[in-house]
């Protein structure tokens, strides 16, 4: 399974390249925001997206968005510090299909992935 | 027929002048003529009849033959003049069956290696690593097994068949251990050593060393079992996969069994061999010898100046022990322990050397790990206790928090799991318990659980020292079954005040 993380930071790229090795998830590429992510997601094709809101260049939201006009499918998470339930609307709008809310702990994320995974699969 | 007249006038005697021999084997034969025969009669198809006479086959080879005969007898008549004409084929008789070996695996053709020179050389040959034996692994083609051939059959100067012999089968046998390939191949169906009388061809399991491991044998290092008539000389090395019996005595050798050991001569080994036995070893004694046994230790005659650790028990009900340290899991059974000179004497009781040593290792882990832990925890609450709103960085480095102590969290736990484990195998298989049935010497420092007792009154047996319920050290007169305190017999010093 291939993963697309899409966050500005480092470390927290670097917990969820963790908490995905755990999982037996280690096809994992990075992006460190929307533009950066716009430009690898042909190539690497991921089955699945974890991304940030807030970013430079592109935030999580607009790139979720420009992602959606050409795929409807692949499931991402919202991996974000906005809590707000109208925030988290939105980001549903958009085409999210699972959110956590920083901060996580690394059982929650990974209850997370494992949940999207599964209604995917199903 | 032959004429002794010295000069023949008529035909006939001409022809009696042309005398036919046959070699014995029928193989060549030819004419002699005797000197003074009438020229004017004397032919080829004279010769050629003399010959048909006595059964032999003219051929056109013999043509040319006699008649350059007759010219030789021709130029010297007073001479005689014979010659071989007709030849036969002799039969070619056929091989005998053979074994043949692949090259290196005869165990004939290993030459006795001589003692090396008293001063080698830097560039010497290890005397050491020659081998006498031909070991060789479960599959090895050992040769191949020529059958006989049949020969081809020769033929007389009379064109009479001469018939070749046959060749005789191979005398050779094997047994259940080597399988006969269709094509002739003999192969090994399993490990051991190559042994052949001649006639009998086999893989032995069991390598047996007929006299001493010296200079003629080299070390030896087998898969299977290994019996040593004799004993093992110094620096020698014998490895047996399974079990190794030596019926003389071992010197400073260095000895290994997989399984079993059996050393009927004792070893004194002078602190420069050691011995290590996967499972029960049985010594007539053990002086000056480093040894590790993996279950239980018999003794026959006594135990010196050695270091041995046993993880089973030890029994040695008609043997001293004095001098050295011995280590065993389980019960020790002596005659004596210690000495009359108070040879300093340790003995370890409800030791697993090997589980003991993992189980420092992880003590050693434990600390950093909990203090890094602790110190994740701290920061983890610190930032935990901030109220309000969380700012994107403050929920960013409490998710970072969360995240560092999960792991030292996870990698304190199988560290605890494992020294958890590991304790309670150590308690299900110790057994600390010595029993000694005639002396006790002062001078014996024996530590059971966390306590060490220095001797330091000589007692006399039977005696068992074992543990309480309580975890102390307790001595029993098995004469009398009285129960006392081991301070009785001398300075009980608890672990945490042990030197």
């Amino acid at each position: 399974m291939k993963i697309l993380l899409v966050d500005d930071s480092k470390t927290m790229r670097n917990i969820q390249k963790s908490v995905l090795a755990q999982l037996g998830h280690t096809t994992v590429e990075e992006a460190c925001d929307g533009q950066d992510a716009l430009s690898k997601i042909a190539a690497f094709q991921p089955d699945l997206l974890l991304v940030d809101w807030n970013m430079p260049n592109m935030d999580g939201l607009t790139f979720v968005k420009t992602y959606r006009q050409t795929n409807k499918s692949t499931p991402i998470i919202m991996v974000t510090t906005e809590s707000e339930k109208s925030r988290v609307i939105e980001a549903i709008k958009a085409g999210v299909n699972n959110y956590v809310i920083k901060p996580f702990t690394p059982d929650l994320l990974s209850q997370r992935i494992n949940e999207t995974l599964q209604r995917k699969a199903a | 027929m032959s004429s002794s007249c010295p000069s023949l006038t008529s035909a006939d005697a001409a022809a009696r002048a042309v005398d036919v021999f046959v070699a014995e084997d029928r193989l060549s034969a030819g004419v002699a003529i005797a000197p003074g025969a009438a020229l004017e009669h004397l032919s080829v198809v004279l010769i050629r009849a003399r010959l048909e006479e006595r059964g032999v086959h003219w051929s056109p080879a013999a043509e040319r033959d006699a008649a350059a005969l007759l010219e030789r007898y021709r130029t010297d008549p007073g001479q005689p003049h014979r010659a071989d004409l007709i030849r036969g084929t002799p039969p070619t008789h056929g091989e005998d069956g053979r074994f043949e070996f692949e090259p290196g695996l005869d165990p004939r053709a290993i030459k006795p290696a001589a003692a090396p020179p008293r001063n080698p050389t830097r560039d010497a040959v290890d005397h050491y690593a020659h081998s006498a034996f031909v070991v060789v692994p479960a599959g090895t083609r050992l040769g191949r097994l020529l059958e006989p051939t049949a020969g081809a059959d020769g033929v007389d100067v009379g064109q009479r068949s001469i018939a070749a012999r046959a060749g005789k089968p191979a005398d050779f046998l094997t047994d259940a251990s080597l399988e006969r390939r269709p094509d002739g191949a003999i192969v090994a169906l399993r490990a051991g050593v190559v042994e052949y009388s001649g006639r009998l061809l086999k893989i032995n399991d069991e390598l047996v060393v007929p006299a001493f491991v010296d200079f003629s044998t080299g070390h030896i290092d087998f898969a299977g079992s290994v019996r040593v008539a004799r004993g093992v000389r110094d620096l020698f090395r014998v490895r047996a996969g399974l079990d190794l019996s030596v019926l003389g005595l071992v010197e400073g050798a260095h000895l290994a069994a997989g399984r079993d050991a059996e050393l009927a001569g004792g070893m004194a080994s002078r602190e420069r061999g050691n011995l290590s036995v996967g499972r029960d070893l049985r010594a007539r004694y053990l002086n000056n010898t480093t040894a590790e046994v993996g279950r239980d230790l018999v003794v026959d005659n006594e135990l010196v100046n050695s270091q041995i650790a046993v993880g089973g028990r030890v029994r040695a009900p008609d043997a001293s022990l004095a001098g050295g340290r011995l280590s065993a899991a389980r019960t020790v059974e002596l005659r004596a322990l210690g000495s009359e000179a108070k040879v300093t004497t340790e003995i370890q009781l409800g030791h697993l050397p090997n589980l003991e040593r993992l189980q420092a290792q992880l003590r050693e882990l434990i600390p950093p790990l909990e203090q890094r832990a602790q110190k994740h925890e701290a920061d983890l609450a610190q930032l935990r206790a901030v109220t309000g709103r969380k700012s994107h960085d403050h929920a960013e480095r409490l998710t970072e928090a969360e995240f560092e102590a999960a792991q030292a969290r996870g990698r304190l736990a199988p560290v605890l799991d494992r020294l958890e484990r590991l304790d309670r195998l150590t308690r299900a298989h110790t057994q600390p318990e010595l029993i000694v049935h005639g002396t006790l010497f002062a001078g014996v420092r024996i530590t059971l659980g966390l306590a060490t007792l220095e001797v330091q009154t000589d007692t006399r047996g039977p005696i068992r020292l074992d543990l309480d319920n309580r975890g102390h050290p307790r001595v029993t007169d098995l004469t009398t079954n009285a129960v006392m305190q081991a301070a009785a017999l001398g300075r009980v010093i608890e672990a945490h005040r042990a030197a």
